[in-house]
């Protein structure tokens, strides 16, 4: 063997050493799913997650206001209206608007936010104007508000990560725009 | 030595390295935890004041929605609704962040939806009230009990919201226990990691001045070396190179360019440079030589010869032998010296010794021709002298016959002087033939010739058994013959002559007499006699042509004799000594080599 030889070989086994003893030490920090969390937690209370949070409630929040004011406005427009069409036309509405309002308390419930619904309603009574009782103005004032509720689940639909919410949009638009479709009949 | 004394210092000096690394990576991880332990600790904190103020503003919100409910009910001003109105946003906000908080604590998740249910059936409480006011029925007894069950639901909400305080003041409590457990031994873990490192850290620094010193110490012995190297080169004309073989690089020293006529380092010292000074006679040779020592990695001894740039013509000679570097590669060390004087002196002395050969073999060939030339006419002088002594001896007068007696004599004398110089010409010759001899039977050859006198003497000669050698005969008789003619002319008068011939074998080289012997072993020949000896201060001289200790007219003589016997002696590689004492004897003895 060589002289130079052996030199080259202690080296490389000290530096072997050296790099296993390296990870070693590395290894040893405790770098846990849990505490990473909690290295983090400050930031996450003021971070994107917590107004994610905000952002969702409120749109949900909107949804659920706009879902409630579309059938106090049935209710009203029940009691003044004799129409055939418009009658059967508002049953089709609340009929579709209550199976939402029931989609959107189930979700509210698993996801912790609070929202209005008819059971707890004193912010949208006697919602009918004068000018509700023409059809027209009517028809025009539902259209506008299920095209409101559309446009708050698209941003909700938009803006969540979550599943749960994003599932309930893609259910609760297709429903809208048939009962926007339906009132466009009767324009 | 100082190489061994560095390497393991080094040795020592990165097992110092790697564990001063080592020890510092653990305190980095160990503080490394401990400080993230802290930022746990810290963050625990501050996560359960964050919830615990959260649940609080929870509780506000909610009371404030109370109370406006019940200023509602008591005055029917809508008004006093707002924070009803606003409570549900603002505990969907704070929610929110309770989300954020609690995600990782299912027992507080459990905690927060089962909040969150009271809270909503508070707010469906509130709205029934609502309805009762507006119809005026808040005497009636379904109001009474759906206010009562308003006033269930606030407390079971205040003790859910307790209850997340409590559980996460318990957390936290014992998230600090735990860190404190941890961080129980962190002081004296630590001063006792640096305490470690700091003795390190001393070893290392002592080691590091100690070696600094020593390598200082041996960098000025190198210095002084070099100097003398480079000075020794220079005087001894010579200069060395290092054939670097996997980098196939040379480098010259500056002695070499000198050798070579240039300014040190003037040239980049490349094999191609190099062949630029050889002589072209020489070029092959050399090439072949230098292509042989890039394949053996050895170079023996070469010669050859290189032009400087005035011209002048240098002889030198290579030698170059392998070695492992420091860095593990495979040198070649050369030395190449200048050996222009030596070759011209070596020349010079073999014009000389062809000269003087020359010149002895003339002066051998003169001799010979002279002596055996002067015979013819001595002869004749002779003759001539034998007839005026028989045919015209009565016509002389006394005057005339004592001129012719002295003619005779000298006559005689002459021929003895040619006979001896013939002889000592003869020795001299070229043609010497050695071959394997009995020197007992040269001896008895050597008596018989003085056996006349051996009788007319009385003589006794006594002597010892001699060996055979390689010898050349003739001469070895002659030298016989002329001891024993020596011994029997110098005896003392009217004393018969004793001479005792001894041998042995014996061994010269711690004998401070013989400096300049070839061999260890030689025969030792010793003639003694009872003669009349001489000074020994005469010792040396007897032995010089011509050279005689006493007057003709006493003993007859040429003094050649003495002078032959050196010569024998000489052509044996051999030594003869003489020793005498005056009136007692003399003693010769003759070295001759053995094998």
């Amino acid at each position: 063997m060589e002289k130079g030889t052996g030199n080259k070989n202690l080296k490389k086994y000290l530096y072997l050493c050296m790099l296993v003893i390296i990870m070693i030490s590395l290894g040893s920090c405790d770098f846990d799913e849990n505490k990473r969390f909690i290295y983090s937690l400050n930031d996450m209370i003021e971070s994107d997650n917590v107004a994610l949070n905000v952002k969702e409630a409120e749109l949900f929040s909107d949804v659920a206001k706009t879902n409630l004011k579309i059938l106090a406005i049935n209710k009203d427009i029940m009691e003044t209206n004799r129409e055939l069409r418009i009658i059967l036309l508002v049953r089709d509405l609340e009929e579709s608007h209550r199976e939402i309002e029931n989609l959107l308390n189930k979700t509210a419930k698993d996801k912790l936010i609070l929202i209005p619904s008819v059971k707890n309603n004193i912010m949208y009574q006697n919602m009918i104007g004068n000018d509700v009782v023409f059809k027209e103005v009517y028809l025009e004032k539902v259209s506008l508000l299920i095209e409101e509720e559309i446009s708050f689940l698209r941003d909700l639909e938009t803006v969540t990560n979550d599943t749960d919410l994003k599932i309930m949009a893609v259910k609760i638009i297709p429903m809208l725009k048939s009962n926007l479709d339906q009132i466009e009949t009767l324009k | 030595m100082p190489r061994r004394l560095l390497k393991h210092s080094g040795i020592l000096l990165k097992i110092i390295f790697f564990t001063s690394v080592f020890i510092i990576i653990v305190i980095g991880g160990f503080a490394y935890k401990q400080i993230s332990g802290l930022t746990d600790s810290t963050n625990v904190l501050i996560t359960t004041y964050r919830i615990n103020v959260e649940l609080e503003q929870v509780t506000s919100y909610l009371k404030d929605a109370e109370i406006g409910h019940r200023n509602y009910i008591v005055t029917k001003d809508n008004q006093y609704l707002e924070p009803y109105f606003n409570a549900r946003e603002n505990v969907n906000n704070s929610f929110a962040i309770l989300k954020e908080l609690t995600k990782q604590n299912e027992k507080q998740k459990q905690n927060l939806t089962e909040l969150n249910q009271l809270t909503d059936k508070l707010l469906t409480n509130f709205s029934e009230t609502y309805d009762f006011v507006e119809n005026d029925s808040t005497k009636s007894e379904g109001f009474k009990t759906v206010f009562f069950e308003e006033k269930i639901i606030m407390d079971s909400l205040k003790k859910k919201v307790a209850e997340m305080i409590r559980l996460e003041e318990v957390l936290l409590k014992e998230r600090q226990k735990e860190y404190r457990d941890n961080v129980k031994f962190t002081p004296l873990f630590f001063y006792l990691v640096i305490l470690t490192t700091i003795v390190l850290i001393i070893i290392a620094y002592f080691k590091i001045i100690n070696d600094f010193t020593r390598i200082k110490k041996f960098n000025e012995e190198l210095l002084i070396f070099k100097e003398s190297t480079s000075q020794s080169e220079i005087i001894s004309k010579q200069g060395n190179w290092i054939w670097h073989s996997e980098a196939n690089s040379f480098t010259y020293s500056d002695n070499l360019y000198r050798l070579l006529g240039e300014e040190p380092q003037s040239f980049n010292p490349t094999i191609n440079n190099f062949l630029k000074f050889v002589h072209p006679e020489d070029l092959d040779m050399f090439k072949e030589d230098l292509g042989n020592m890039m394949k053996d990695k050895d170079l023996p001894f070469i010669n050859y010869r290189i032009i400087q740039k005035n011209g002048n013509i240098k002889h030198f000679k290579t030698y170059g032998k392998s070695f492992y570097g420091s860095d593990g590669q495979k040198k070649v060390l050369g030395i190449t010296t200048d050996v222009t004087n030596e070759i011209e002196n070596l020349i010079t002395l073999e014009e000389r010794n062809l000269e003087l050969e020359r010149n002895n073999k003339e002066l051998s060939e003169f001799n010979y021709v002279a002596s055996h030339d002067l015979q013819e006419p001595l002869r004749k002088i002779q003759t001539f002298i034998s007839r005026l002594e028989e045919k015209e001896a009565e016509s002389f007068s006394n005057k005339g016959f004592q001129y012719l007696e002295r003619i005779k004599t000298a006559a005689d004398r002459m021929r003895s002087l040619i006979d001896d110089l013939l002889q000592f010409s003869r020795t001299n010759k070229p043609d010497k033939a050695f071959v394997f001899s009995d020197l007992n039977e040269l001896l008895e050859n050597a008596k018989q010739d003085v056996a006349e006198t051996i009788l007319d003497k009385k003589a006794t000669i006594t002597s010892d058994v001699l060996p055979s050698i390689q010898a050349i005969p003739f001469q070895i008789q002659q030298l016989f013959l002329n001891l024993l003619s020596n011994s029997l002319k110098y005896s003392r008068e009217g004393v018969s002559p004793i001479i005792t011939i001894t041998y042995s074998k014996v061994k010269l080289d711690d004998d401070q007499r013989f400096k300049d012997i070839t061999k260890i072993y030689y025969h030792k020949i010793v003639f003694t006699d009872n003669g009349i000896g001489f000074e020994q201060k005469y010792a040396n001289k007897i032995f010089d042509l011509f050279s005689r200790l006493h007057n003709k007219s006493n003993y007859s003589g040429t003094g050649v004799g003495l002078a032959i016997c050196k010569k024998i002696t000489d052509n044996h590689n051999g030594f003869i000594l003489a020793e005498g004492k005056l009136n007692q004897g003399a003693v010769f003895t003759v070295y001759l080599p053995a094998n």
